[in-house]
């Protein structure tokens, strides 16, 4: 059965209806492939399909809200971004944990247990600031022999405009890098490849990095020496499913100094 | 503004949703959160209007707003209102899911989809609505009932010409022509 766009019939004259059969609903599925296609091509279909949309938008304003159960918020949060705070939640949270992101003398002091306690810390702040007041000690206070040569470092990758696009915690000890979205960063077509540069030397891939969820790099034995030097990390924006590359080939969207703690 | 499109909300919350969305477009997860306490309501009704199965609309609203989040900076005002945008993400989405999902809802009776098809232009609200949704509104009225009602049904259904015309027991060929030429004087009507 023939259910795609007609251009042969009498009695509507072959006019290509096909944005209006799109937005109606009326192709099956191997139409709307084509349409949808079509649509990503060709801008003048795209505007034909916008007028068709302005003009059964009324019909869509009959349709009654429902509210939806708490629970879907709580799974497009989980995907976006791992945690599951609710709305309201999420914006007194925020607001705290900026200014808490920005404080290096809170990291400072995360990091007199050591490394285990400041993923520990993270965790905290990004998951449970609600329950825990800012001056609450660690909640696992755990004392470590201390490692100058390798102590942990934490490194805000700030975009452009000063907002923070993640925050990495290197420890060049453990040869690992505790990585954690804040904020996206870039066209969402293109995947981030984070790097690190030693003062006066060359970018080094430490890899490809997710957009949504925290995540642990390991640093190549051969960098762990760079890891302990001062320096940057930064991130790249790289075609999807390439690499890790040797250089960066696409724009550095954030970036930030290692910092010792 | 569209040519053609609808004042759907007071100006004050047109340009919140604009606002949200543009924030959403950077990135800012509060006004992502904002955007989804204000439409979600909205868009849910939407996709449970056409699934009809609430597990199944709970799942594909969330794929809308995982799409919303993604394709925020798409978003063009020159072409639709902001909810306008975000309901036609949430249609299509619901279309998707049931083209994927249902092979045959031919079975469903006619009836039902009449009725469900009618009740949302029962509506008595149209004094308070902007002038293109009255148009919207006259124009359909001066298509003959059958071009009208199977317009509708398509609309709220997300039906196929096939399933309306396995529906109403009427040869595709028909119901192809009678939605063909219903969308033609409709284009003729509003553009006049």
């Amino acid at each position: 059965m023939n259910t795609g766009p007609t251009f042969d019939q009498g009695n509507d004259d072959g006019v290509d209806l096909l944005a209006a059969e799109l937005v109606l609903g009326v192709l099956d599925a191997a139409g709307r492939r084509g349409a949808l296609e079509r649509l990503e091509r060709e801008p003048a279909f795209a505007d034909e399909v916008a007028r068709w949309q302005s003009w059964f938008s009324p019909w869509l304003q009959r349709i009654a809200p429902v509210a939806p159960p708490a629970s879907v918020w709580t799974r497009v949060s989980t995907a976006l971004w791992g945690d599951e705070r609710s709305p309201s939640d999420a914006r007194v949270a925020r607001s705290r944990s900026r200014s808490l992101w920005d404080n290096l003398g809170v990291w400072r002091g995360l990091a007199a247990g050591g490394f285990a306690v400041a993923v520990a810390s993270i965790a905290v702040l990004l998951f449970g600031l609600r329950q825990l007041p800012v001056s609450a000690p660690a909640p696992h206070p755990v004392v470590v022999a201390p490692r100058p040569a390798a102590a942990p470092m934490v490194v805000s990758l700030r975009r452009d405009d000063g907002s923070t696009a993640y925050t990495a915690t290197v420890d060049p000890g453990q040869g690992t890098v505790v990585l954690v979205p804040v904020q996206p960063v870039g066209d969402p077509a293109l995947s981030p490849e984070l790097w690190l540069i030693p003062t006066g030397g060359t970018p080094h891939s430490l890899g490809m990095i997710r957009r949504g969820n925290a995540m642990v790099l390991t640093i190549p034995s051969t960098l762990r020496a760079a890891a302990r030097g001062e320096g940057l990390l930064a991130i790249s924006l790289e075609p999807s499913g390439s690499g890790p590359h040797a250089a960066p080939t696409g724009p550095v969207v954030a970036k930030g100094p290692l910092v010792r703690l | 503004m569209t040519q053609g499109d609808l004042i759907e909300h007071p100006d004050p919350e047109r340009q919140r949703l604009r606002d949200c969305l543009s924030g959403t477009a950077r990135g800012d997860r509060g006004s992502f959160e904002d955007l989804y306490l204000r439409t979600s309501p909205k868009l849910f009704g939407i996709c449970l209007r056409i699934l009809h199965e609430r597990t199944e609309a709970e799942e594909v609203l969330q794929d809308v707003y995982l799409a919303i989040w993604r394709k925020a900076s798409q978003y063009d005002e020159q072409r639709a209102s902001p909810i306008t945008w975000l309901a036609m993400i949430a249609r299509n989405k619901a279309i998707d899911r049931l083209r994927a999902t249902r092979e045959d809802r031919a079975s469903l009776p006619i009836d039902r989809a009449r009725t469900l098809a009618d009740d949302g232009l029962d509506a008595p609200a149209l004094a308070e609505a902007a002038s293109v949704a009255q148009r919207l509104h006259d124009c359909l009225d001066e298509l003959t009932g059958e071009q009208g009602r199977a317009i509708r049904v398509a609309f709220f259904e997300g039906c196929t010409y096939g399933e309306i015309a396995q529906r109403s027991a009427t040869p595709v060929g028909t119901v192809k022509s009678w939605i063909r030429r219903g969308l033609l004087k409709l284009r003729d009507c509003l553009q006049r």
